[in-house]
């Protein structure tokens, strides 16, 4: 792992100057995996996609009727300690009022994905009859994980309301005193393609421009080693996307929500995070520098 | 060198011959020695060879049956049999048995039972204790005598009279083989015995005496169930050879039995006495004031007797006055345990919740139901049953009766089976039982949770209100629980001896009844050292029953498996006192941790290791050995169960339920089967699988149940709870408040029931009305298939939104030979245990 983080650092820096040719071809595995207290899950499939420049890990998990509570559903992406992180359950979608926690997933359902050289995961989801697909995937020239909500032909209902949330704990969890600060402790700074918007109370509406956000923290940079994991990044699809609003609040877990149109056949969306820490400034560049790496 | 050696061989052998027996030995009861005779040893065996015969007056006991001056068992003829067997297969000769009239041909004697002989050695057999006996040596040998009331003019002569007999001089051979020449009597058939082999036995002076403290011990019923049919003779042969007629009546051996009348139980029968009254079953049985009408006509469970009327005492009366009048002929009502000395009521197996009964205008009127005793529920709460609501209106109906019976057939007392609602003693002075009362107490929780501090108590508690109530007189008879679980029933038979202790003034000595909860052909042989304990412990209390059991282990397996199964077993005691004497209510079923199980596995195997495969050791294990696979098996799994979660398919706009019993609806194939497993926890394959399958749309709950056999006791005349049935049961979400259960049968019988846990615990309704409820049946030479549909509405719960998430639990019981039981959760055999239920999740469209 530490070989593979220095890998990613310093295939990040060069990627411009790499051509097609000499990159690896990604590789995609899904399999049952260890979670924290497997005893309590019936389904604990999880999926690893990497690249030479990066690694997500990404996790099915149906937990065990515990006493009062019912078996829940999630689905986690992890490349790292903050930012998409399983602790916040990052992606959440909802279908015709149908959230994905509720559904019915069996181990089968979600499986390795391949396409020509792109390579990655897919996860059936069925949301009372209207059936999508979540395909999760890298490219061998970029350390972004691309995503693709599907819906399916087959599906005997029709979408009315699809809703996606996506949860960011921005570079640090801040501890005061001992305590975990879940508020106040942080500054937190959203920059889209042409604002940045700074923290508060009211969530910000965007604009279909508004397609990708970078969540940084101003006080935990990334600049140094208690300065926090840096920032991460989320792209997605305003074409097909209603509404989009994000919350940028003085609090540990931000969140960007989604309303995408009924009737789109797809939506795109795509999540970069890192695990060695990448100061705000050296992302921006690398940002700016990559930007053929970090556009679908 | 050599010479030496074979002389020190020679010493030890001779050594090893000489009989030397321990008569106060820990393995037996102890007995109340007097003042020994003065005489010489008499060297009653020697070398093999035989210097004795018996002796008795041969003919007493027939000549006062003949003359029918006594009409019970006999106890000298046995007693001859007894010894005869015994010394043969110790010695290897049958001894020679004389009539007392050739006792002077006998060099030296066993003098058995009442005589001049016996009598000459200042032995008077009726001063001695019902069932007592006495055993002194003499300079001839040695006199084994007992209250035998074979010899005694007008015992048991009345048609009524219906009383048990006194053996003591059977129970005096008894001792005599076990204390004199060590056999032990574990269990019946071909290897249950130790005969260990006497060339020599010499008597030392001694006088001693011996009498059972309980007049009745009793379980017969149970132990006697398992041969008595071919089918339940085959089972227990497989584990104890070949099964003779003695072996049906092992439990003389045990000396179980007794003297007193029977008494204290289930009676009327309620088919019997509906009979005989066609015309007041509106008084016999009991009508709510909601319409509820307890009367089954096809089962026993299901009928209530009115017990808040009055009028259903005086037809308890008519009857009895008829039945006593014809001595005992005339009982179309189904009277049992009905005698010269107890007239018997007790309630069906059917438990009447205090809601049915609380508005009832009499019990209203007198005050029969308070706070007062809806309290006592919760203070007995879990611990020794929560039936106290009913006590008052128990002891008001209890009182009427003993008072009507005083009068109308005095000297007959009322025995109530004090079970379920009538557990409890009335606590209202008004209702104070008359002397002419008497109790058989039945305890779910004893003898299992004697030595649990808060249980024990709470059953003392029960105990002193029947003594108080009884007006200072105890309880006559105790019944006690065996249970099914094996962690239990391995050790609970080492409890009963603290029963007298327990109660102490409460309890009086008349009898103790142990419940083994079984059928034929039964379990009790595999716990065999659990029962021996259990039933000896009622002859003497205060016998240490542990050190007996701890001692029997290397003398019965050999003393390196014998090693491994004390361990064993003292590991059991270990885990029972530890886990299951600690908590605040009964224990229902033992969970040991993996490692306590790990151990008692680990100790079998060393134990299975050390015996020669073929030997009777061997033939011993294997009944021992044989219920602890599964006992492992069972808790190893319910400590990684799992509920499981069935998806309910979800009916699709364009599919419809036709409810026809056939299930032809093409849906069906794509619903999930639910799997059965045996609900007990072991691990053991269904062997006659059925499809159980859900369906749901926003009205209600579909279900296509079937099996793949035909239900050949499908019987119209019965109740379907004896026909081949399902059960379904829900609970709706995930917090366990409500519980309802469906059971139907391929008759379209059926049977609802609900009951409410949360915020209060209700009574369960076994009234429950379910409409909409739909259910067509179709059955045949190899299949049963069971189409219904249960409405939300029934449930007063809205339509669940998709991917809801509710308890659910089928049970499958096929009835027809051969049986088996089997359901979709590990409920541990309690069907109702619904924390351990399944989910139920209302599946998407298209899954």
């Amino acid at each position: 792992m530490k070989h593979f983080a220095m890998l990613t650092l310093v295939a990040a820096t060069a990627l411009t100057g790499v051509y097609a040719a000499d990159l690896a071809p990604v590789k995609s595995t899904v399999k049952q995996v260890y979670v924290y207290q497997p005893e309590k899950y019936s389904v604990r499939q999880g999926g690893t996609i990497s690249n030479q420049f990066n690694t997500y890990l990404l996790t099915v998990t149906v937990s065990k009727p515990m006493g009062n509570k019912p078996p829940q559903l999630q689905f986690d992406i992890s490349a790292g300690n903050f930012g998409f992180n399983p602790l916040i359950n990052p992606l959440r979608i909802t279908v015709n009022d149908i959230a994905l926690s509720k559904l019915s997933v069996k181990a089968e359902d979600f499986t390795a994905w391949k396409d020509g050289d792109k390579a990655g995961t897919q996860l059936k989801l069925n949301f009372d009859g209207a059936k999508y697909t979540l395909i999760s995937y890298m490219r061998p020239d970029s350390p972004v994980l691309w995503m693709t909500l599907k819906a399916d032909p087959s599906s005997v209902e029709p979408t009315e309301t699809l809703t996606i949330q996506v949860s960011n704990l921005t570079s640090n969890l801040v501890r005061v005193n001992k305590k975990i600060a879940w508020i106040g402790a942080y500054q937190r700074e959203f920059i889209t393609p042409t604002r940045t918007l700074k923290q508060q109370v009211k969530e910000y509406v965007l604009t279909p421009a508004e397609n990708e956000i970078t969540f940084t923290d101003k006080i935990f940079d990334g600049s140094a080693k208690d300065k926090g994991a840096g920032p991460t990044w989320f792209q997605f699809d305003s074409s097909v996307v209603t509404k989009a609003t994000v919350t940028v609040r003085n609090e540990w877990v931000n969140v960007v929500k989604m309303t995408v149109k009924p009737d789109a056949k797809e939506f795109k969306f795509a999540y970069w995070q890192q695990k060695p820490a990448i100061s705000n400034a050296d992302f921006q560049k690398k940002l700016k520098e990559e930007k053929k790496a970090f556009t679908r | 060198m050599k010479i030496k050696n074979l002389l020190l061989a020679a010493v030890a052998l001779s050594a090893a011959t000489v009989w030397s027996y321990d008569l106060k030995t820990v393995e037996l009861v102890p007995v109340k020695f007097e003042k020994a005779p003065s005489h010489a040893p008499v060297k009653m065996v020697e070398n093999g060879k035989l210097n004795f015969a018996i002796v008795a007056d041969l003919k007493a006991e027939k000549r006062m049956r003949a003359a029918k001056k006594s009409r019970s068992e006999e106890s000298i003829a046995p007693a001859i049999e007894i010894l005869t067997e015994a010394i043969e297969k110790c010695t290897g000769v049958k001894p020679q048995v004389l009539d007392i009239k050739d006792a002077a041909k006998a060099k030296y004697m066993i003098v058995l039972g009442d005589n001049a002989i016996t009598r000459a050695n200042g032995i008077d057999v009726k001063k001695l204790p019902t069932q007592g006996f006495a055993i002194k040596t003499f300079n001839k040998g040695i006199i084994i005598a007992g209250y035998d009331t074979a010899l005694i003019n007008g015992w048991n002569t009345k048609p009524l009279e219906h009383k048990g007999s006194s053996t003591g001089t059977k129970y005096g051979a008894y001792d005599f083989v076990e204390r004199f020449l060590e056999v032990r009597y574990f269990f019946p058939g071909q290897y249950g015995t130790i005969w260990p082999k006497v060339k020599n036995l010499t008597l030392k002076p001694v006088y001693y005496t011996d009498a059972p403290y309980f007049d009745q011990r009793n379980g017969i019923f149970y132990l006697g169930l398992g041969f008595a049919k071919a089918a339940g003779k085959k089972f227990w042969q497989e584990y104890l050879g070949e099964i003779t007629k003695k072996d049906a009546i092992f439990w003389d051996r045990w000396r179980m039995g007794g003297t007193s009348s029977a008494g204290g139980s289930h009676s009327p029968r309620p088919e019997m006495i509906a009979k005989a009254y066609p015309d007041k079953l509106e008084k016999i049985f009991y009508k709510s004031p909601a319409g509820n009408f307890w009367y089954n006509p096809k089962a026993h469970i299901g009928n209530y007797y009115d017990v808040v009327n009055l009028d259903f005492a005086d037809i308890l009366i008519d009857g009895a006055k008829k039945y006593y009048a014809s001595n005992g002929k005339d009982n179309k009502y189904g009277f049992s345990g009905c005698n010269l000395s107890y007239f018997s009521f007790g309630m069906c197996d059917t438990l009447l919740p205090d809601t049915d009964v609380i508005n009832h205008p009499v019990v209203k009127k007198l005050g029969l139901m308070t706070q007062k005793d809806l309290d006592r529920n919760k203070f007995y709460a879990g611990t020794t049953g929560d039936n106290a609501g009913m006590a008052n209106i128990y002891a008001r109906f209890h009182q009427y009766l003993a008072k009507r019976l005083q009068k109308e057939l005095p000297g007959v007392k009322l025995y109530i089976m004090a079970y379920y609602n009538a557990q409890f003693a009335g606590t209202d002075p008004r209702w104070i039982l008359p002397p002419n009362t008497e109790v058989n107490l039945c305890l779910g929780s004893m003898p299992n949770n004697t030595r649990n501090k808060v249980i024990a108590e709470k059953a003392v508690q029960v105990a002193k209100e029947w003594y108080e109530s009884l007006g200072n007189r105890p309880v006559q008879k105790m019944w006690l629980y065996a249970g099914t679980d094996p962690f239990v029933q391995a050790v609970n038979g080492e409890f009963v001896g603290d029963i007298p202790k327990l109660f102490g003034k409460y309890m009086g000595t008349t009898s103790l009844f142990f419940d083994h909860c079984t059928g034929s052909p039964g379990n009790y042989w595999f716990f065999y050292y659990s029962y021996y304990a259990a039933y000896r412990s009622m002859w003497n209390p205060n016998w240490n029953a542990a050190a007996a059991i701890d001692a029997h282990w290397a003398k019965f397996y050999g003393k390196e498996a014998g090693k491994y199964l004390l361990q064993f077993h003292k590991h059991l005691r270990y885990c029972f006192e530890k886990y299951a004497t600690t908590g605040t209510e009964t224990v229902k079923s033992i969970v040991y941790p993996a490692p306590e199980i790990h151990k008692l596995k680990d100790l079998l195997a060393k134990a299975e290791k050390a015996i020669n495969p073929g030997s009777v050791e061997a033939k011993r294990f294997k009944l021992f050995a044989a219920p602890w696979e599964k006992a492992f098996d069972k808790v190893l799994n319910q400590l990684s169960y799992e509920r499981p979660i069935h998806n309910v398919y979800q009916l699709l706009r364009n599919e419809k339920v036709t409810i026809d019993g056939k299930g032809t609806e093409k849906f069906w194939a794509k619903a999930q089967n639910m799997k059965l497993m045996d609900p007990k926890g072991t691990t053991t394959p269904v062997k006659y699988p059925a499809d159980i399958k859900l369906a749901w749309d926003k009205q209600g709950i579909y279900g296509l149940f079937t099996m793949k056999h035909s239900p050949i006791m499908a019987d119209p005349k019965k109740d379907l709870f004896v026909n081949d049935n399902f059960e379904f049961f829900l609970s709706p979400g995930m917090k366990l408040e409500v519980e309802y259960q469906f059971v139907f049968d391929a008759l379209k019988q059926t049977f609802f029931g609900t009951k409410r846990h949360l915020p209060i615990p209700q009574p369960f309704d076994s009234y429950w009305k379910v409409k909409g409820f739909k259910l067509e049946c179709t059955h045949g030479k190899d299949f049963f298939t069971a189409e219904f549909f249960v409405p939300y509405s029934a449930l007063n719960e809205k339509a669940p939104n998709v991917y809801d998430t509710w308890h659910c639990n089928v049970v499958r019981n096929k009835f027809s030979v051969p049986r088996e039981y089997s359901g979709t959760s590990m409920t541990l055999g309690n069907n109702h245990n619904m924390s351990m239920y399944g989910i139920i999740k209302f599946a998407g469209k298209g899954e």
